[in-house]
């Protein structure tokens, strides 16, 4: 076999297992997110065993203290977490769903929210509120909105709710297993990567993950601690706010969990996180002498904008990489693909995604060009 | 004992690689204990190039440094002028262990060669992990840098003089 055929060889290699996850798609998408979330474990984790490494000097045994140290905190947390959660979303649940079709009930969600409206609105616009609550109420529009979610509500179905842990259980395990592996092995997936790629841009490629793996990873630590950190702001603001303005909000933690992920999303996300606040709020059961002003929506409002405001102008700069910047018109587009593609956890890992892809061409066209393939 | 697939697992075992044998000879990995070199030889990539296959062209980003396991390597100019020929046991790249510059020559293979690249990275990665070990081949960079250093003022010296000396007669 000539050079020319050995190179061509090598060069279409890389066609195979590329058809073979296109065809595939359907089985392998569940083992690509364990492997996401995996790897994004993996980025927030290996800086911390490496500090341990350098101090015990074995690495195994330092992922094992890294492991044990921050999932059995994590699972505590997560525990006491969900019994909160649980019982918001229980109390949401009623709130929003109708018990016999199990769909959301915009009769009474409209009744409530209306009724909590009406008092702060100037006389003159209280038309204009009915006729939204009336339209709202009408046929059609239920309709759409109930369509949307009512899946999400099924979990008091025992035997979905079973199927779903233990689910849930078996993704947990495996993803604590690949996590292990990565953390103990990555260097050597690499190798064995960097093994398959031909002479010709063996350097190119090794140059081009280093700084692509570098750049997602400073990414990703970035992303969720400045996550981690609006959804903490939120949840200490709009406790000071219930306990300064007395006044009662039932559902922080969830509120405080929404505008953490939410934050994800460039623009849209701080938005989403506010009004699910004010929504949440407007449905919180209030004592009998509470009586809603206006001021006190605007009070959530700012302490929204005031958390955004510390993050877009201390803790984001401080901590997210500029490398990864988005511009707001392709962000938009691409959580509306997301939307459409996979709902909310679309939009959620949309733009992260996005990023990611973004990083991986420009790092292509770099070591292309610098290694003059371009 | 005379397999060869059992000799190859018992000297995997209890004995020492090929690379290992290799790169123990070379000054950045002086020094280093059994531990080490294994953890070095289980780091580094090994290839294999074909004769006249490119193992990196000039003015291209530097990653780092290659040791001959076997073969022949050339290192010339853009214009194919030639520099040096390395054989086995031979390294040539190591200043882009430190300098991320582009590379100023060709290095070429001249028969089928076999080499192993050690790079910024990979020592990066070591650094972070185990810094005493990171360190310990920091100092054999810097020493084999200057001692190459040494030998080029040497040569620039010697150049020198024999310039004057031409002038003055």
């Amino acid at each position: 076999m000539n050079r020319n055929s050995i190179s061509i060889v090598e060069n279409l290699f890389w066609l195979l297992p590329l058809a073979l996850i296109f065809i595939l798609w359907e089985y392998v998408y569940p083992v690509f997110m364990i492997i996401i979330i995996s790897y994004i474990f993996y980025a927030i984790l290996d800086p911390l065993v490496c500090r341990i490494e350098r101090l015990i000097g074995i690495r195994i045994l330092a992922i094992l203290i890294v492991l044990s140290s921050v999932i059995s905190p994590i699972y505590y947390g997560l525990s006491q977490l969900t019994s909160i959660v649980m019982k918001q979303y229980d109390s949401i649940y009623t709130l929003l769903v109708d018990e016999e079709t199990r769909t959301l009930d915009i009769n009474k969600i409209s009744d409530r929210i209306e009724n909590r409206i009406k008092p702060i609105v100037p006389p003159t616009l209280n038309k204009k509120v009915e006729q939204f609550f009336d339209e709202l109420k009408s046929g059609d529009k239920q309709k759409s909105i109930s369509e949307l979610i009512p899946s999400y509500f099924n979990l008091q179905n025992t035997v979905y709710l079973f199927s779903q842990i233990s689910t849930l259980v078996m993704f947990f395990l495996i993803t604590v297993t690949f996590i292990i592996i990565l953390l103990a092995n990555a260097q050597n997936f690499k190798k064995s990567f960097i093994k398959m790629v031909p002479n010709r841009y063996f350097e190119m490629s090794l140059k081009i993950i280093d700084r692509i793996s570098s750049q997602i990873s400073s990414y990703i630590i970035g992303t969720a601690t400045a996550a981690f950190i609006v959804g903490a702001l939120s949840i200490i603001g709009l406790n000071i706010l219930c306990s300064v303005l007395d006044f009662k909000h039932d559902y922080i933690i969830v509120v405080g969990i929404v505008a953490g992920l939410f934050n994800l999303i460039p623009f849209i996300g701080p938005i989403i996180g506010g009004l699910t606040a004010i929504l949440l709020f407007l449905l919180s059961n209030q004592s009998d002498i509470f009586i809603l002003q206006y001021y006190h929506i605007l009070f959530i409002m700012a302490t929204f904008i005031s958390v955004q405001l510390i993050d877009n102008l201390i803790s984001s700069p401080l901590i997210i990489s500029d490398s990864v910047g988005l511009h707001p018109m392709f962000v938009i587009i691409v959580v509306l693909i997301g939307g459409g593609a996979m709902g909310i956890i679309g939009m959620l890992i949309s733009v992260p995604v996005a990023a990611i892809l973004k990083v991986i061409v420009e790092e292509l066209i770099w070591g292309f060009k610098n290694y003059r393939y371009l | 004992m005379s397999h060869p697939i059992w000799s190859n697992i018992f000297k995997s075992i209890y004995g020492e690689s090929q690379t290992e044998i290799t790169i123990k000879k070379i000054p950045i990995f002086e020094n280093l204990n059994r531990r080490e070199l294994r953890e070095i030889s289980k780091i580094v990539h090994k290839r294999d190039f074909l004769e006249d296959e490119y193992v990196f062209r000039n003015n291209t980003p530097g990653l780092g440094m290659y040791i001959i396991l076997k073969g022949k390597i050339k290192i010339e100019g853009q214009d194919g002028t030639e520099f040096a020929v390395l054989e086995n046991g031979d390294f040539f790249g190591e200043t882009a262990l430190i300098n991320e510059d582009k590379r100023s020559a060709n290095a070429k293979a001249l028969e089928d060669t076999q080499i192993v690249a050690f790079f910024r990275s990979d020592l990066l990665e070591i650094i972070r992990r185990n810094p005493v070990f990171g360190t310990k081949i920091l100092f054999n960079l810097c020493k084999t840098i200057t001692v190459r250093l040494k030998k080029t003022n040497n040569l620039l010296e010697q150049n020198n003089s024999s310039y004057h000396e031409s002038q003055f007669h």
